[in-house]
């Protein structure tokens, strides 16, 4: 994964919090803030997901994942995917013509 | 078939009966992010999934003149992954009777097209109970195997008309 310097100016409360998490597993500071933002970026990709905004493929690609750990994610963290009754329902006739 | 129906298919147990029963058939970036990149982060089914496509599903590899991208808007192209854009291309480009997906995203962007057709894995258990390829026994099994990975709804319409003998 790429990455690239952005100015961001970071509540005190976080920075503490990342502090926190750094002497706690023993990284730096900044490898901690990362960190937080990545999981804060997967609850909200899994959101997306679930919602129709975002296919899993899409959401692995920006996570730079794989689509297998989307779903181990999605089952951790219990959020639905998959296909909405509509689109179950629309796909049974289709299913039923090519299935043979 | 997208990694989506690919992989949810498998988890079912049901993806060799399907495959050996339809000729089925994917893109390589579905390959990838199914097989490859499941491999490298040693996902068990991604291994599965590997020994099932070199004996039962044909790898595709789309045309480089193929255009059918274009017909997608840009903001829903955006909320694609390449695996749903190659396996949209190659609809169109082997002419194939369906899509299997169980990607909310992806089946809602082909839905707006009319000449495009879909089913998901649930559709593929179900319709296999009902024509007697795989036993109650079986389709339940294979439901419950991906049941966190399906809408609840969806799971337990499909399991009720099972039980019931719809």
């Amino acid at each position: 994964m790429g990455t690239e310097p952005y100015p961001l100016r970071i509540p005190t409360n976080l920075l503490k919090l990342a502090e926190a998490r750094s002497s706690e597993e023993h990284i730096d500071k900044s490898t901690a803030l990362r960190q937080l933002m990545y999981k804060g970026a997967e609850d909200y990709i899994l959101e997306l997901i679930s919602k129709g905004r975002l296919s899993v493929s899409r959401g692995a690609e920006l996570l730079d994942t794989s689509v297998h750990e989307i779903y181990r994610l999605s089952k951790k963290k219990g959020v639905e995917i998959g296909a909405t009754m509509d689109q179950y329902e629309k796909g049974e006739k289709t299913a039923e013509e090519v299935i043979r | 078939m997208d990694s989506d129906g690919l992989i949810k298919l498998q988890k079912a147990g049901v993806l060799k009966l399907m495959a050996s029963r339809c000729e089925c058939i994917i893109p390589e970036a579905v390959y990838k992010e199914s097989v490859e990149d499941g491999k490298r982060g040693l996902y068990e089914d991604a291994f599965l999934i590997e020994e099932i496509v070199e004996e039962d599903i044909k790898k595709i590899k789309v045309s480089d003149q193929n255009e059918e991208l274009k017909k997608i808007d840009e903001g829903k192209l955006e909320s694609l992954g390449e695996g749903e854009k190659e396996v949209f291309q190659l609809y169109f480009q082997v002419k194939a009777d369906a899509i299997i997906s169980d990607d909310r995203a992806f089946l809602s962007t082909i839905d707006r097209f009319r000449n495009v057709e879909y089913f998901t894995p649930c559709n593929t258990i179900y319709i296999m109970y009902k024509k007697g390829m795989i036993t109650k026994k079986v389709s339940l099994m294979g439901l419950n195997q991906i049941k966190d990975l399906v809408r609840t709804d969806v799971y337990e319409k499909v399991v009720k008309k099972i039980k019931g003998g719809e």
